[in-house]
C-alpha cells in the first residue's frame, strides 16, 4: 500500500514512491553510473534498501532509453540477450506480460543469477510508449535483491513497480524531494 | 548456469543398489558387506575402514542436513527423482531414474536455479483454462511413481472437462495436453530437519507443492476448499511461485 506522505524520488523519465527504509541515490551520482555501466540508455533513479550488514543490498535502477519504433524488437531481443551475457550464471526463470492499470504496455523477465557466492533474484520489468516522432520511449525497471532474501522484500519490490510513474517526453525538471 | 549443477556433468554415476548402500552407511549407520564395499570402493566412496575423502565429500551435507529437498518429476514416459540433501557448507544431489543415480555436489547459490529448472519453471505463454479439477488420489500415486495412475487420473480429468466444459470451449491447450501425453507433473517437497527453526508458518516440517506442465501453460495443483476428494487445478506462472520456491530453497543456518 502507498501512503499518502510516502516521499517519491523523481528523474527525468521515472516517479518511483519509496517503500519504507528505501532511499534514492543523489542525482549527480548517476552521471557517472551512467558512463560505467551503459553505453546508450541513462540512469535514471537508483533506489537501494540500505540495511543488510554489508551483503548485496535490495535495489531498483531505472534507466531510460529512446528507440526507433522499427527497430524496437530488436532492441528487445538484444536487450535479453545481454542482460543474460552480463551476470554470471544467469537462469531465465520466467518472461512475459504483466497487465498493471495505468501503465503502459510492458514485459518482465524474471532470472536469477550468481554474484560473490550469492544467487541474486533480478525481476526486469520493459515499459514503452510510442511517441510522435517515429520513436519509443523505453523505460527499464530492475529490481533485485539476494534470493534467500526474497521472500522479506518481495512485497516493496512489487510496491515499487505498481506505484512507478513513467513520464512522457524528454523535458522534465526534476523535483528534488530529499 | 554452472555445469556442477547440471546431472549430466555429475561425477558419479551409480546403480540405484550401490548408492542405498552408500546412503544406508552415512544416514543409518549400517555397515555394508563385503561385495557392496568393493563396489563402493571402485567408485572411490569407501576406503577401509570408512568412507574415503571423496565419499566424505558427498556424505556431509547427507549427516550435517538442516533440511531435503525431492522434485518427483513424471511425464507420461519417464520418471525422475531428484533428492537435495542441503546443508550450511555443501549440498549434495541424488538424481535416481532408470535404476541408476548420478551424485553431484552444488553450492547453495546454485540451488534456486536447479530447483527452478527441476520443477519446470520456465517461460510458457500460459492460458487460463481447464479442466479445473483432477481427484486427489493423484498426490498419492505421484509419491509413490504409480505412473499408470497418474495418467489414467490426468486422461479422465481432461475427457470429463472435454465432455462438460464450463467454460464453453471443449478442447483446451491443458485438456490437449493431458489426452496427447504432453504433461509433466511435478512435485517438490521439503523436509526441515533444524528442529529449532520453523520455516513454515503452520508449523509443519514437511511441505509439498505440486505443478502441472503442458508445453504452453503451467498450471498449481492444491486442495480445493469444498472438501471434495479432488485437488484444484489453477493457472500460474513462475513469477507468482518465486516467492514460495525460494522459501523453500533457502539453506538454514
Amino acid at each position: 500500500m502507498m501512503d499518502e506522505d510516502q516521499s517519491i524520488a523523481s528523474g527525468g523519465h521515472f516517479e518511483i514512491p519509496l517503500p519504507p527504509g528505501w532511499q534514492a541515490t543523489p542525482q549527480e551520482s548517476l552521471a557517472d553510473l551512467t558512463k560505467e555501466f551503459t553505453t546508450t540508455a541513462a540512469v535514471d533513479l537508483l533506489l537501494v534498501f540500505p540495511h543488510t550488514n554489508g551483503t548485496f543490498a535490495p535495489n531498483c535502477v531505472a534507466t531510460y532509453e529512446k528507440v526507433s519504433q522499427g527497430d524496437l524488437q530488436v532492441w528487445a531481443e538484444h536487450n535479453l540477450r545481454a542482460t543474460i551475457d552480463l551476470y554470471p550464471g544467469t537462469e531465465v526463470v520466467d518472461l512475459g506480460e504483466l497487465y498493471l492499470s495505468g501503465k503502459p504496455s510492458n514485459s518482465y523477465t524474471l532470472f536469477t543469477y550468481i554474484l560473490n557466492d550469492r544467487s541474486v533474484t533480478c525481476v526486469q520489468f520493459v515499459w514503452h510508449t510510442p511517441r510522435n516522432d517515429g520513436y519509443v520511449d523505453v523505460g527499464i525497471v530492475n529490481l533485485q535483491c539476494l534470493t534467500d532474501e526474497y521472500r522479506d522484500h518481495s512485497q516493496a519490490l512489487f510496491d515499487i513497480i505498481e506505484f512507478a510513474q513513467m513520464l512522457e517526453g524528454e523535458d522534465h525538471v526534476r523535483v528534488d524531494n530529499s | 548456469m554452472f555445469e556442477s549443477t547440471t546431472p549430466e556433468d555429475a561425477r558419479l554415476k551409480l546403480r540405484e543398489r550401490v548408492y542405498v548402500d552408500f546412503e544406508n552407511f552415512v544416514v543409518d549407520g549400517k555397515t555394508p558387506g563385503f561385495l557392496a564395499r568393493r563396489t563402493l570402493r571402485s567408485h572411490g566412496l569407501w576406503e577401509e575402514p570408512g568412507l574415503s575423502a571423496v565419499g566424505e565429500q558427498y556424505a556431509h551435507a547427507m549427516t550435517h542436513r538442516r533440511s531435503r529437498l525431492i522434485v518427483r518429476q513424471l511425464t507420461a514416459t519417464s520418471i525422475v527423482a531428484t533428492v537435495m540433501w542441503v546443508s550450511p557448507e555443501s549440498i549434495t544431489c541424488v538424481r535416481h531414474s532408470d535404476g541408476h543415480c548420478l551424485m553431484w555436489r552444488i553450492d547453495a547459490c546454485e540451488l534456486p536455479a536447479l530447483v527452478a529448472r527441476l520443477v519446470g519453471f520456465e517461460p510458457r505463454v500460459t492460458y487460463d483454462c481447464g479442466p479445473r479439477r483432477v481427484k486427489s488420489e493423484i498426490v498419492e500415486a505421484t509419491t509413490s511413481f504409480n505412473l499408470g495412475l497418474v495418467e489414467s487420473l490426468l486422461v479422465r480429468a481432461a475427457q470429463a472437462y472435454e465432455e462438460a466444459p464450463e467454460e464453453g470451449i471443449a478442447e483446451t491447450p491443458l485438456s490437449y495436453g493431458l489426452r496427447n501425453r504432453l504433461w509433466t507433473l511435478s512435485m517438490l517437497t521439503c523436509e526441515v530437519d533444524a528442529p529449532d527453526t520453523q520455516l513454515f508458518e503452520n508449523g509443519d516440517s514437511t511441505v509439498s507443492v505440486m505443478y502441472l506442465a503442458v508445453p504452453e501453460s503451467m498450471f498449481r495443483l492444491s486442495p480445493s476448499d469444498d472438501s471434495t476428494s479432488s485437488l484444484e487445478i489453477t493457472m500460474t506462472r513462475p513469477l507468482v511461485e518465486w516467492e514460495q520456491l525460494t522459501a523453500l530453497t533457502k539453506v538454514l543456518p
